[in-house]
């Protein structure tokens, strides 16, 4: 491989000492590498739309190996929605069944890319040498932990670009391309005017930051488990790509939210409130006629009342 | 009472309504979850704190989120006060709380706090038997809920 891989380090929303830590750890040893062309960006997921870092990101043509602090596969539909386009490449750190091995289909408008994009996630590891071995697998190269060159300044080092923007934290729906199925659920659904469909007619998340904080209805709505929230604390809505939809845990948050018996009792009966609601003979449902997704309706109707909007 | 295994209750403690120890140390308290808690998580896999020390909290504020092999929950603060610190060998290592929820497996320390809430171990117990008829209810109809 003769081109150079644009190598994207990008930050954490909140960054901690062992965070900055690694990261410096790893800059320190790509910057300055010719194989390689280093650039630090702000955290992913919060990048603004149309942005400079998401211009910087979009004039990258070439191969692109992205580090951020989301899962891999939220990483890269977050890109995708991004218009940042390639193959998904497969790493040592990935699940198999996560990667297709075909190019994604061209949207309209735009020429099918055939360069990969690998995503790493930086929680994974707290030290740098796993992913250096990867990264020099993946360009072909040998990378040491040691530093090429001296990463202890602040700032960006000599050899790796930086763009900086103003920091917000963002809410917004990812959506996992390969899993939708365009059924539109996330459209019927959503309150807030979020979602909409692009000229031909598959959906997007159109007005992303019309999405109320903290809110991941659509994620549990979705039936092919393809929209994620990757600062969600369930990793099964962050983007696990491990965690299979319909896979969720008991939520105890209830019980160790040091409700009183008064308050649990009061949930309890809503709860069977809500249950004989549902089994009542003369109960209308709307269109679609199958109980379980009436079940699931009024499971999400309940969370959405606990949101307290 | 509570399913098959008998509960330990340590008594040189108190206990919050949000089934977490406290226990006193010098100019405030020690918190951690009690082993009944950590038996519902299952083998506790992960848990992160979504505050940073030194962080005022009032009480069952969010302040992180734990998850287990059969469970997830967010945890919340057991009393108002200030959380001085975190354990910093929980995160790295979470079944910590699974071989040592008393002692190595402590989650936050608290200097001073509204201890008012705080329950003799005899009155957490009965806490205890008369929540498990409703946490029953509440997590079977929880698994009832889920697609199969």
């Amino acid at each position: 491989m003769t081109d150079e891989i644009a190598v994207i380090v990008s930050g954490p929303r909140h960054a901690g000492s062992q965070q900055q830590a690694l990261q410096q750890q790893l800059v320190g040893a790509l910057a300055g590498r010719p194989e390689l062309a280093v650039s630090l960006i702000p955290h992913l997921y919060d990048l603004k739309p149309d942005g400079p870092a998401v211009r910087m990101l979009r004039s990258v043509a070439g191969d692109m190996i992205v580090l951020g602090w989301i899962y891999p596969r939220a990483a890269y539909w977050v890109l995708d929605a991004n218009r940042i386009r390639g193959r998904m490449g497969r790493t040592a750190m990935m699940a198999e069944e996560e990667v297709t091995d075909e190019a994604p289909a061209a949207r309209a408008g735009e020429e099918a890319t055939q360069r990969t994009i690998w995503c790493l996630d930086l929680r994974e590891h707290a030290e740098a040498g796993p992913y250096l071995e990867e990264i020099g697998r993946l360009a072909g190269i040998e990378l040491a932990a040691e530093p090429a060159m001296s990463a202890k300044t602040a700032g960006a080092p000599h050899g790796a670009g930086r763009v900086q923007e103003e920091r917000a934290p963002r809410w917004y729906p990812v959506i996992d391309y390969g899993r939708c199925t365009n059924c539109l659920e996330c459209l019927n659904f959503c309150l807030f005017g979020v979602f909409g469909l692009d000229d031909e007619g598959s959906i997007v998340a159109e007005e992303p930051d019309a999405c109320r904080d903290g809110c991941p209805a659509c994620a549990r709505i979705c039936p092919a488990g393809a929209i994620m929230f990757p600062q969600h604390t369930d990793p099964g809505i962050a983007g696990d790509a491990a965690a299979a939809p319909g896979d969720l845990k008991l939520d105890l948050s209830q019980l160790f939210g040091g409700a009183d018996v008064a308050q649990l009792a009061a949930a309890e009966r809503d709860r069977a409130l809500a249950e004989q609601r549902r089994h009542a003979p003369g109960t209308q449902e709307p269109g679609s006629g199958k109980p379980s997704d009436q079940d699931e309706l009024d499971k999400l109707v309940d969370e959405l009342d606990d949101l307290d909007l | 009472m509570m399913g098959r295994s008998p509960t330990f209750l340590p008594v040189d403690r108190r206990y919050a309504p949000n089934h977490m120890w406290a226990m006193p140390v010098e100019g405030g308290f020690r918190f951690g979850l009690s082993a009944y808690a950590v038996k519902l998580l299952g083998e506790l896999r992960h848990l992160a704190w979504s505050v940073e020390t030194p962080a005022r909290v009032a009480r069952a504020q969010r302040i992180g989120y734990v998850e287990g092999s059969k469970a997830t929950s967010d945890l919340y603060a057991p009393v108002a006060g200030r959380i001085e610190r975190f354990n910093p060998d929980v995160p790295a290592d979470p079944t910590l709380l699974n071989t040592h929820p008393y002692d190595a497996g402590w989650l936050l320390t608290m200097p001073g706090g509204d201890a008012t809430l705080l329950m003799s171990p005899e009155a957490y117990q009965k806490h205890l038997e008369a929540v498990w008829p409703l946490a029953q209810r509440l997590l079977k109809g929880q698994a009832g809920d889920r697609p199969a």
